[in-house]
């Protein structure tokens, strides 16, 4: 398949991935962007993996992203869980105990 | 347009609809849907690009990983039940600033001569699978030891800070 | 098919000289299993931990003197030579005082420490790295167990900076995979060490190249917390708990450091690259020590404090990164050693003072009247990360002033010059903030009285490590000469 509309779209996942991180306001959302933009990386890798079919590295590496976009939602959700506990909110702004 | 390129440009279309719904819904678990949806679209766009076993770990690892553990975030942290937690958005004028600015920073590369893919025919004697299973376990047996380790690590963290019940005074 | 055999034999090779993470991934799964077995015994679990990694610290120590020349790894996805071997002895170092320090850690010891060992191994992984999975996945290894460990308090605040120090460290490592990704676009090749590599790079000399690269740097640039990826450090560092934070000032830093260097090496082909990197690591070292030192300024917390003058620290190690030669780079790793050595000595110090509720910098009024020796050590730490003599500080200050000199008068680059002129001028700056806590603790008159808790091993340790501060003053030879064996061609 073509490499130009799939780095189009992984550039558009990647802007829109940073747009949702600074623009809302609740941190599980926040996460769906962290996790759009791993995606548009793995788009790349595995676009760019057509030029050379006979290593798999690209393809490799979108797998070992996979897990680490697993492991980052588990710790991520464990956190959010425990703010929710204490701050009875998972909005990162109404979370304000230190400043800065 | 050939079938092939047709489906191409549908996921594609599909994939980028999916992503600019995610910034504008309103309500989270709706979000969660259009997420969904993204992430399917982009196993498609893996089997297009010839990687069939990504494709697969994409939608056992994201949709049926991931997703779900986002989806029970939501729930966990929306006790009140009957109300959907609203979005509200913050900084949108700084936000989509950085945000198109990259977008087109990136678009400025788009005719880089390597966007160019070398007419090659696909041969039929390749195996993506066994070849993946191969480099796993030589070039890349290294990091796929440590990510057992990492997994490992990850869980028992994960579940020491999610199961800590704070002492009651 | 036939390579399957000599790969395998590479592997099995490549196992001799993987001793140190070995014993740690083993530590890891140790320590997991020793916390649902003896929940009681606390002070055996921080046995195990001392055990275990002055056991990986020994190994290093061993690889140092085995190791001449580099050596490839399991089919060239780490790289083991002196230079990492040494940041891999200073990183051990570092975990070994964490776990000495982190005696008044009460909550889950075993998976606190399995947690300390993964991103120790992260470390250990990250300094040896020559290709971009293994790269990705060590920063992540030490990331993950990082944003565990700052949510370690159990506290209201510790969560707070745990979530922002996720959510911040989640999108520096997704910019990071991006710019990687487009490395692979333009070379085809994960491996950064490997002559395809470079022929790419020498080939692909252009402003999308530079962007890549920029986008990489983010990942690295957020584990050393160096500006313009900074502003977790001081939120974390004020909620977390003092061993943790001292942890997390020390090895992720020296970590992110070993790869930037190896990585820029890699793109600077030996000299022949048409892009001035140097002219790109030297602008962010000096927006670093800029911030680093000003914001410190302002701050009223010791560790709040601490996080900054650790961002300018950053700012100084980043200066052995930009001559990229082997006298930049051994110096480097002496200013390493002794930022090592006096923060841990500071951070120490401040624990001390924590349990007896002195939280804010106000608080130390008079301490030093009651408490004149544990104020003595923390103020040479202080001093020591000033710059002043008689501490490895000065030494290691004057040392990287000079090999930047050096380096100004071999290419006459005005970027070195405006790099001299910030770094000295920071350093001044530095002095008002690094003294204000003995300021308060010596020339302020007492506001409240204090229950003292008697502690000889805190004060053996403090001496211990003045003592070794001193020494690298008045002999610094002494290190010198080890780090003068490094040699360092990729």
């Amino acid at each position: 398949m073509p490499i130009q509309p799939l780095y189009i779209l992984s550039a558009l996942l990647l802007s829109i991935g940073l747009v949702i991180v600074i623009v809302k306001r609740n941190a599980i959302m926040v996460l769906m962007g962290i996790e759009l933009m791993l995606n548009a990386a793995n788009i790349n890798l595995i676009a760019f993996n057509q030029k050379t079919p006979q290593t798999l590295d690209g393809q490799v590496f979108s797998l070992f992203v996979m897990i680490i976009a697993v492991c980052e939602a588990a710790i991520g959700l464990a956190i959010i869980l425990q703010v929710y506990r204490h701050y009875k909110t998972s909005v990162p702004d109404e979370v304000t105990e230190l400043k800065g | 347009m050939s079938l092939l390129n047709f489906t191409f440009y549908f996921f594609c279309t599909m994939v980028a609809g999916s992503a600019i719904t995610l910034l504008f819904v309103k309500n989270i678990f709706h979000a969660a849907l259009a997420l969904l949806s993204c992430l399917l679209g982009i196993a498609a766009l893996f089997i297009l690009c010839m990687a069939e076993f990504s494709a697969v770990a994409q939608i056992l690892l994201y949709a049926g990983g991931v997703v779900v553990l986002l989806i029970f975030g939501i729930m966990l942290t929306n006790k009140s039940g009957a109300q959907p937690i609203a979005i509200g958005n913050t900084g949108i004028f700084g936000g989509v600033l950085v945000g198109g600015s990259l977008f087109f920073l990136m678009l400025f590369f788009v005719n880089k001569s390597i966007f160019i893919l070398p007419i090659q025919k696909p041969s039929a004697e390749s195996n993506t699978i066994k070849t993946i299973g191969v480099e796993l376990l030589t070039d890349y047996v290294l990091p796929f030891e440590i990510t057992g380790i990492l997994l490992l690590a990850v869980l028992a963290g994960a579940a020491t800070i999610a199961g800590f019940k704070p002492s009651k005074n | 098919m036939q390579g399957i055999a000599e790969k395998l034999e590479w592997i099995q090779l490549s196992l001799g000289y993987f001793l140190p993470e070995l014993l740690l991934c083993v530590s890891v799964i140790f320590l997991l299993l020793a916390s649902l077995f003896s929940k009681a015994k606390e002070r055996a679990t921080d046995a195990f931990a001392l055990t275990f990694f002055i056991g990986a610290f020994v190994l290093s120590l061993l690889q140092y003197s085995e190791v001449s020349s580099t050596i490839p790894l399991f089919s060239g996805m780490l790289q083991l030579n002196n230079f990492s071997t040494h940041l891999k002895i200073l990183i051990d170092l570092a975990a070994i005082l964490t776990v000495l320090l982190s005696y008044s850690q009460k909550e889950r010891k075993g998976e606190y420490y399995a947690l300390i060992a993964t991103a120790t191994l992260g470390a250990h992984l990250l300094v040896m790295s020559s290709n971009l999975v293994m790269a990705f996945l060590a920063l992540e290894l030490i990331s993950l167990p990082s944003y565990a460990l700052a949510a370690f308090g159990f506290q209201k605040k510790s969560m707070e900076a745990a979530l922002k120090y996720f959510l911040f460290g989640s999108v520096a490592s997704a910019i990071m995979l991006y710019g990687m990704s487009m490395l692979y676009g333009q070379t085809l090749t994960l491996d950064f060490a490997s002559s395809t590599f470079r022929q790419a790079i020498f080939d692909n000399q252009n402003y999308f190249l530079v962007i890549s690269v920029c986008f990489v740097l983010v990942g690295f640039l957020f584990k050393m917390s160096s500006a313009p990826v900074h502003p977790w450090a001081p939120d974390v560092y004020e909620a977390s708990t003092t061993p943790v934070v001292a942890f997390f000032s020390v090895v992720p830093k020296l970590a992110g450091l070993g790869i930037l260097i190896h990585f820029i090496q890699a793109l600077n082909l030996g000299g022949y690259s048409s892009i001035r990197w140097y002219v790109i690591i030297s602008l962010i070292a000096i927006l670093t020590l800029i911030i680093g030192n000003f914001a410190a300024l302002l701050q009223k917390n010791p560790k709040r404090m601490m996080a900054y003058s650790s961002i300018a620290q950053s700012g100084f190690l980043l200066i052995g990164a930009i001559t990229l030669n082997e006298q930049g780079i051994a110096v480097m790793l002496y200013y390493a050693t002794a930022f090592l050595l006096a923060n841990y000595l500071v951070f120490w110090y401040i624990a001390y003072f924590e349990e007896q509720t002195v939280v804010e910098i106000a608080d130390y009024a008079g301490v030093g009247k009651t408490q004149p020796f544990a104020s003595i050590m923390l103020l040479i730490g202080l001093i020591s990360l000033t710059g002043l003599p008689p501490t490895a500080g000065f030494m290691a200050k004057l040392f990287i002033f000079s090999s930047l000199w050096t380096a100004y008068e071999d290419s006459q680059a005005i970027i070195y010059m405006m790099l001299f002129v910030v770094g000295l001028l920071n350093t001044v700056v530095s002095l008002f903030f690094y003294l204000k806590i003995p300021y308060q603790a010596f020339l302020k008159a007492e506001s409240r009285t204090l229950t003292i808790k008697k502690s000889i091993l805190v004060n053996l340790f403090g001496i211990i490590v003045v003592i070794m501060l001193l020494v690298l003053f008045f002999m610094p030879s002494s290190l010198m000469g080890w780090l003068n064996r490094i040699n360092f061609a990729l």
